[in-house]
């Protein structure tokens, strides 16, 4: 018999559209793959989250819930949310109104397992990819079996020590789709999605797939190689193709689909043969994706255009030289030049995403940068965000360090952002971006920019931070800290096939 | 002759307060008129003076057990009128300080005078103001402790049963206006006079959205955080007063206020019949 398993789904970012719980999905379908039973719970939905968790919990008895951790934060300095607080009450709620094991998972809890772990305490983690993890813990939960060959669980010793174990398991990415049974069908009304993209007037209810895992890109701020993976692990062109056409034949609400890799074009070769196979099948599907500017040729422009492609986001992150290479994004501004120009000549829509005060950025250089954009760039959308989150073990940790903005060891569980501290201090170069960002309707910073200087938000941002600080340490002040495991060899890779059973 | 009634309810109340501190509390209100219960036909004869010896008794028994009390008392003020009057007494064996009653109602006010301030008394744990029964009916009073910025209401209660179900609803409401703690200490018994009970149901309460920013079980109702449901007795609760100055600060509305539109006098056309009956 199968285990009695509830997902939570704590992701509560309605912006720029609600995005479906696709990590959820997947973990679902891995578990029904596996004989389990599950039941989702997606408190996007919930007004008041612990009073629903509360319902379902004292419902039904469960023997495990799974708690989804999409995002530690919602990445933006202008308008910080952490969502950590809630997890750990929702753990809390797990303990008092079940007997049931509580396990996190997620690219939020992937980011800083050990504190997160500490903060939450949780029974058990999976950091990295969910899939093979939480079918390895079912069974161990079961029948039991060595502990530390689970991939990617995250868990406390006998000794007190907390242990990480390797992602030495992976799962045949092209055998399982997301079970989409579990998006609630408020996902696909009409005007949802619209009512909170406040850049687009129309916005048609989608679906969303990966056609990999993870990503082979450096830039300096990202931790998905962490979280995902380096980017190995690919669907067949076909196995994604056929995942589309089957989620919109069955749900006729979906009209366009987006593709959820962090970076879709990169490695080039392996889009061009995803494109290749929605032309050769004539999916005539509108879909998006992510592109890295790097990676964009002339060729596949046009295939992109003639695989159905109507909307690209670029990471285009920044628009000097200087800070393009701080970055370490891999191309310069006569690229993204020529990346505009291409997109420009083409039906699809392109969309700069760029932030705004990173690194070593002079409050003159940002002033030219948006004056370039002005005079030289053409794109459907300019999306920006005021400063970087810094996450830990990147080369932006260590800058932040070097700035001040972060203590040595200070950890980046708590949202902590790279502004660089000129530009926060420049409230005329402050202003100059407001007026920008309101000069153009295609632009889009933060939705209250009318209503407030930028300065004035960035000093009630820095003192949210630091309440969220103070908050974390008024937890942490009646909870034990956690020491690593010393390390352990490492177990050898284990290929599971969840999809053939 | 009524000394007889007054002991035994100064030595119920010295029990309460035995068992209070027993419980770890700081500060304990007892209910309103807690000497004598309401009969104010009778107040010129169970009235005390404020300060006096029933007033000393409430000092040395804070001195001793190192508490705050707040009592209701029948005041015979050096004005010669009569009050309906909380007091505070602190651990240093001290008089701290005293609330009269502002608000009266029609028959009250035959007997007893009215109140014109309310003070607020910084403890060394925050901002108390005091309040009664028949205040609670008035939103007026709360706002004006709220405007204050006080962190515990201490309510000194003596209300007919037959309003218990409003003043129920008026609590939890009362205690949002006022952004703080309410402690409605609530007296209980018949008034054989006039024939009816009083509804007791003691209870200290929260603004219910702190409570649910706090905890993570939360239920609906939980913003009662005690509830003495029948007869008398003690409930202490536990309320980290910082945390609760932590949320206020972010969740004020103090600051989406527009004084200046409240209050204004009314012209003879906006003005209700009622209001110009008197």
């Amino acid at each position: 018999m199968g285990m009695r398993v509830l997902l939570i789904s704590t992701n509560k970012i309605r912006v720029p559209r609600p995005a479906l719980p696709i990590g959820m999905a997947y973990i679902s379908a891995a578990l029904k793959r596996t004989g389990h039973d599950v039941d989702v719970l997606d408190l996007l939905w919930e007004s008041r989250d612990l009073k629903a968790v509360r319902e379902r919990l004292t419902s039904k008895p469960y023997d495990v819930v799974g708690i989804a951790v999409r995002n530690l934060d919602n990445l933006t300095f202008v308008d910080p949310i952490f969502f950590g607080p809630m997890t750990e009450k929702i753990v809390q709620c797990v303990r008092k109104y079940t007997s049931a094991k509580v396990v996190l998972g997620g690219s939020g809890f992937s980011v800083e397992p050990l504190a997160f772990f500490e903060y939450a305490q949780p029974d058990y983690g999976i950091a990295g990819e969910g899939e093979a993890g939480i079918v390895q813990l079912m069974d161990y939960l079961k029948v039991g079996g060595p502990i530390g060959e689970i991939s990617g669980l995250c868990y406390v010793d006998a000794n007190g020590y907390f242990v990480q174990n390797p992602a030495n398991s992976a799962f045949d990415l092209g055998a399982l789709a997301p079970d989409r049974s579990v998006y609630d069908p408020r996902y696909f009304e009409e005007g949802v999605s619209a009512a909170s993209d406040l850049t687009r007037d129309h916005q048609p209810a989608i679906e969303t797939l990966q056609t990999k895992r993870g990503c082979k890109l450096y830039c300096s701020y990202c931790i998905i190689r962490k979280t995902e993976g380096k980017g190995n692990r690919f669907k067949e062109p076909a196995e994604v193709v056929g995942e589309i056409q089957r989620a919109m034949a069955e749900n006729p609400s979906v009209r366009e689909f987006e593709i959820v890799d962090a970076t879709f074009n990169f490695p080039l070769e392996y889009a061009a043969e995803i494109c290749t196979e929605m032309i050769r099948v004539k999916l005539n599907v509108p879909w998006y994706c992510q592109l890295t500017p790097n990676a964009i040729t002339p060729e596949f422009v046009d295939l992109l255009a003639a695989a159905g492609c109507i909307r690209v986001d670029l990471g285009t992150d920044a628009l000097t030289d200087e800070a393009l290479a701080d970055l370490q994004k891999g191309f310069d501004m006569e690229k993204v030049l020529e990346v505009d120009r291409l997109f420009t000549a083409s039906p699809i829509e392109h969309t700069h995403c760029i932030f705004l005060g990173g690194p070593g950025e002079t409050s003159a250089a940002l002033r030219e940068s948006i004056s370039f954009t002005e005079r030289f760039l053409n794109p459907a959308q300019i999306y920006a965000n005021l400063g970087i989150r810094i996450l830990s073990s990147t080369k932006l940790e260590q800058q932040a360090v070097k700035a001040g903005i972060l203590t040595e060891g200070q950890g980046t569980f708590v949202p902590a952002y790279y502004v660089e501290p000129a530009i926060v201090d420049d409230h005329e170069t402050l202003d100059f971006v407001r007026d920008a960002y309101l000069r153009h309707k295609n632009w889009y910073l933060w939705w209250g920019l009318r209503g407030q200087s930028l300065s004035d938000r960035a000093a009630y941002s820095k003192q949210t931070v630091a309440d969220m600080q103070r908050e974390y340490d008024y937890v942490m002040s009646t909870k034990t800290r956690l020491e690593k495991a010393p390390r352990r060899p490492t177990s050898r890779p284990t290929l599971l096939t969840l999809g053939s059973t | 002759m009524h000394r007889p009634v007054e002991t035994a309810n100064q030595r119920r109340a010295e029990r309460h307060i035995t068992e209070a501190v027993r419980q770890g509390a700081h500060l304990i209100c007892l209910p309103e008129a807690f000497l004598t219960s309401g009969n104010i036909l009778e107040v010129a004869e169970v009235s005390v003076p404020i300060p006096g010896p029933e007033t000393g008794r409430l000092c040395e028994l804070s001195q001793q057990f190192g508490v705050y009390l707040v009592a209701g008392l029948l005041e015979r003020g050096d004005d010669g009128k009569y009050y309906s009057t909380s007091v505070l007494t602190g651990p240093q064996g001290d008089l701290i300080g005293k609330y009269r009653r502002v608000h009266c109602h029609d028959l009250e006010s035959r007997y007893l005078s009215s109140g014109s301030e309310y003070p607020v008394f910084d403890l060394e744990f925050g901002r108390v103001g005091l309040l009664q029964g028949y205040d609670i009916n008035f939103p007026e009073a709360a706002r004006e402790y709220f405007r204050r910025g006080v962190d515990i209401l201490a309510c000194s209660a003596l209300i007919p049963d037959m309003f218990a179900y409003v003043a129920n609803m008026r609590l939890p409401t009362r205690t949002i206006d006022a952004e703080c703690i309410l402690a409605f200490a609530s007296g209980i018994g018949t008034n054989l006079y006039a024939g009816f009970g009083y509804m007791g149901r003691s209870q200290i309460l929260a603004d219910p959205l702190f409570l649910e920013a706090e905890r993570f079980d939360f239920v609906d109702g939980d913003e009662r955080m005690v509830l003495l449901e029948d007869g008398e007795g003690v409930g202490v609760v536990h309320v980290d007063l910082d945390r609760m100055r932590q949320y206020r600060h972010k969740a004020t509305l103090r600051h989406d206020l527009h004084p200046s539109t409240y209050w204004a006098a009314l012209d003879d056309q906006s003005a209700p019949p009622e209001a110009k009956g008197k």
